[in-house]
């Protein structure tokens, strides 16, 4: 049978609503009359029925009784294969058993938060990167007080060097989210929200990170060099050697900073066949 | 001659445990086991093999924590308490097991176990770090270090923290020694580029990656795994071997799994009468693994259906299986050395336990292959990175490309839901660190203790181990309330000292139980030292 979910007002209902509406009415001439007519509406007219609608309004003031709910009976499986001889239970055993449960030590509460402004990007994965963030720091807080309106928070998803971007929804007191992008690539993040009049405002940007590569490179050009520790003993005589493709080399190390990179730079001179 | 050469490598790692505040803990048996199934029988068996004179070359590192911990008394005494109650236990089982067929397997525990009391109590004072340090000094064993607490560096979110973990392990290793480490085994194989920069400044000459770390490479490494690559700034890098690792690693299709070996999980502390194993559990009393398993793996069967051991069976096994693996890596050499025309060399990294606590017949497996390898043919040599390196000084340069050993191969172990909580605190930890490592550069006194405990509460959050337990799901409370416990601490002293209000009296307290790296200096952390 099909249930209506159609709200169906009983007769008593209707007039108790015209009654609450003349009581309304009449207040605005006269409380005194208001309340007279009311009263009399109370005792004459059928009492005013209180009926469940199905629908919560409101959250109910009262704490409901929880109702405990007790799992069905589970009927004993049969194994389908013998477990291994369990052997009999000591009474000791029983109560060391009981007695070793209930205690778990899960160390002391942390701080909920840092009082920072920040979000910090984690590489995961090739394909995922994991950011958390807090927004309890000074300016977010002027922010956020300033802008009252509804706000649609959202990640920016930055590459190194272009401009473009794209937003990832979000919900910015789940504090952290993972977030699915391309492998060997830079990603700088920015958590912010657009206002109603689409204005977007960047409350916090990531450190840079860089996803690994997912596969091998592309680059195939040789250099050779010595372990760093084995370079001075090997270099006095200017060591030549004929690499695998057949052409001779002459090649080293020089420790060189790259403005900004630890990494340092190798080089390498072509001395022809 | 040989055409080519095998390093194997044990990564010899475990968390500091230690609670001088209980009387026994649990925990603190990861330890006991470790140096009671795999520690001593792998310092046995290269005994061994320097009594008879076979040359042999193996590579293990020695974590920090773990250094700190086979060093400490108060953990050395507990540790011979574990051994002594397990020889008291056999010495009964011996005779409780008279008739049975698990009677050879009780006599073998038996002498196992007194042997390892003998190398533990009389030889080695209990201090088994002089054991690896005569290996080394003979010219055997090359032992390497890793981070300071096995920290996890490319989650860490500052170029100092690593820096701190990378020297912290380094001075370590110095202190334990007597000299600066020649290789650095990189936490869970977890690189990311950069973290080169901070080996070559501790005087790192090489590093281990898990394959694709090398693979992924750019240029592309013309050699693939089997020699040695160089980061741009001269610092080698050696890739793990696919195929000796699956031969190894793998429950399944591995040697470990072969049938005849001891199953894990039929121990007989849970099989044994409850009154009569009762004294050899903890004071709780609730049944656990106590290290003596009397049945074979048999097959797939169910625990209850399996097969009692047999020592002898397994021993033929392992040699059985050392010959197979040896005969694997000459047949890998021979083919390197006819298509890439180098001496290869195949590196084989595992975890020290491994052998041993898990795979019971390990170290006889080793025993047996490094003994064929010396006597039985001429093609493969064992070798260490560094001797490797020694001898080829050239290589390609690539960058490596971010990597990690764990399963998918990048940060999810370390990096998911049930985890990602802790890098939010760590990394506030880490900029406090720094921040305080430079503000009080010069402190004197109550400061400098305090500050030298907050880098190792700092130090000590960061170990990799607990955000993988987390992962791994067993045992996990324990290690959130570390997680929790060490971030805690280190607010509770960063506020001291900000305050300047030190409580010496808690302060105290924590250097008793956290007492790991004496030696640290918090400047470690200072931009002013590395300048």
């Amino acid at each position: 049978m099909k249930k209506s979910y159609q709200y169906n007002p009983s007769l008593t209902e209707i007039l108790w609503t015209i009654v609450k509406l003349i009581r309304d009415l009449l207040s605005l001439l006269s409380p005194r009359l208001a309340e007279r007519f009311y009263s009399f509406c109370s005792k004459h007219l059928p009492k005013e029925e209180t009926k469940d609608r199905g629908v919560l309004r409101y959250a109910p003031t009262v704490k409901e009784e929880v109702k405990i709910i007790t799992p069905p009976e589970e009927k004993p499986v049969k194994p389908s294969v013998s477990a291994p001889p369990v052997p009999p239970l000591k009474r000791e055993e029983l109560r060391v058993r009981i007695e070793a449960q209930p205690y778990i030590d899960r160390g002391p509460l942390l701080p909920e938060h840092y009082g920072d402004d920040r979000i910090v990007a984690l590489v995961r994965d090739p394909h995922c990167i994991f950011v958390y963030w807090d927004l309890k720091g000074f300016k977010s807080q002027e922010i956020l007080n300033y802008h009252k309106g509804p706000k649609y928070w959202s990640l920016r998803v930055h590459h190194f060097g272009e401009d473009a971007y794209y937003g990832v929804p979000i919900n910015v007191d789940a504090r952290n989210w993972y977030l699915w992008v391309t492998d060997d690539k830079g990603y700088i993040i920015d958590l912010g929200f657009s206002t109603q009049h689409g204005e977007f405002l960047t409350l916090a940007s990531s450190n840079p990170v860089q996803t690994p590569r997912a596969g091998t490179s592309r680059e195939y050009a040789e250099y050779w060099g010595f372990v760093f520790r084995e370079f001075k003993k090997a270099t006095p005589e200017g060591v030549t050697w004929v690499s695998p493709g057949g052409r001779w080399y002459e090649g080293w190390l020089f420790e060189a900073h790259v403005p900004g990179s630890p990494i340092l730079q190798t080089q390498r001179k072509e001395q022809g066949k | 001659m040989p055409i080519g050469y095998l390093a194997i490598i044990l990564h010899t790692h475990l968390p500091f445990v230690k609670h001088p505040e209980h009387e026994e803990f649990l925990e603190e048996d990861w330890l006991f086991e470790a140096v009671t199934e795999t520690y001593i029988p792998l310092i046995d068996v290269y005994q061994g093999l320097l009594d008879d004179n076979i040359d042999f070359r193996i590579t293990m590192s020695l974590t920090p924590p773990l250094c700190e911990m086979l060093v400490d008394p108060l953990l050395q005494d507990r540790c011979a308490r574990y051994i002594n109650k397990r020889v008291e236990l056999m010495e009964r089982e011996v005779h409780h097991t008279r008739n049975t067929p698990f009677h050879n397997t009780a006599l073998m525990y038996q002498q196992r176990l007194s042997k390892v009391r003998y190398i533990y109590e009389d030889v080695y004072k209990r201090n088994i770090l002089d054991a690896f340090r005569k290996f080394q000094s003979a010219g055997k064993l090359e032992i390497i270090t890793s981070a300071a607490t096995h920290g996890f560096l490319p989650l860490m979110l500052t170029e100092d923290a690593i820096h701190a973990q990378v020297q912290a392990g380094c001075n370590n290793y110095k202190k334990h020694f007597g000299k600066l480490p020649k290789g650095f085994w990189l936490p869970e194989c977890g690189y990311r580029p950069g973290i080169e920069a901070e080996l070559k400044k501790a005087g790192v000459e090489f590093f281990i990656l898990d394959t694709h770390g090398i693979l992924h490479g750019s240029p592309r490494p013309k050699y693939g795994i089997f020699a040695p690559i160089l980061c741009p700034n001269g610092v080698a890098v050696f890739g793990r071997d696919v195929e000796s690792s699956k031969q190894v690693w793998s429950a399944k299709d591995g040697y470990p799994g072969d049938w005849n070996y001891r199953e894990f999980y039929r121990d007989l502390g849970y099989d044994a009468d409850y009154d009569y194993i009762r004294p050899y559990l903890h004071a709780d009393g609730v049944r656990r693994n106590v290290g003596i398993k009397y049945y074979k793996i048999t097959g797939n069967v169910p625990l209850s259906d399996k097969q009692p051991y047999d020592p002898n069976a397994a021993r033929e096994k392992a040699a059985e299986h050392a010959g197979n693996f040896m005969f694997n890596r000459q047949a890998q050499a021979r083919y390197l050395s006819e298509h890439l025309g180098i001496k290869s060399i195949i590196i084989s990294p595992y975890d020290a336990e491994l052998y041993g606590h898990w795979w019971f017949e390990g170290p006889q497996f080793l025993n047996y292959l490094i003994r064929k390898i010396a006597c039985d043919q001429q093609e493969l040599k064992l070798i260490t990175p560094s001797e490797y390196i020694s001898e080829n000084p050239k290589a390609q340069i690539v960058t490596p490309s971010q990597s990690t050993w764990g399963d998918k191969g990048y940060n999810e172990v370390w990096l998911n839901g049930s985890n990602d909580w802790i890098y939010r605190h760590l990394h506030k930890a880490e900029e406090r660190m720094i921040e305080l490592a430079n503000s009080y550069y010069n402190a004197e006194g109550d400061t400098k203790r305090a500050l030298n405990l907050a880098a190792r509460e700092l130090l000590l959050a960061q170990s990799s181990d607990w955000a993988f337990i987390m992962t791994a799901g067993t045992m996990a409370p324990y290690a959130e309330r570390r997680t929790r416990e060490h971030i805690s601490r280190f607010i509770t002293l960063y506020e001291q000292i900000k305050k300047n209000q030190i409580d010496l009296t808690w302060l105290q307290d924590i250097e008793y139980k956290d007492s790991i790296f004496q030696e640290i200096d918090f400047r470690v952390y200072a931009k002013l030292q590395k300048l």
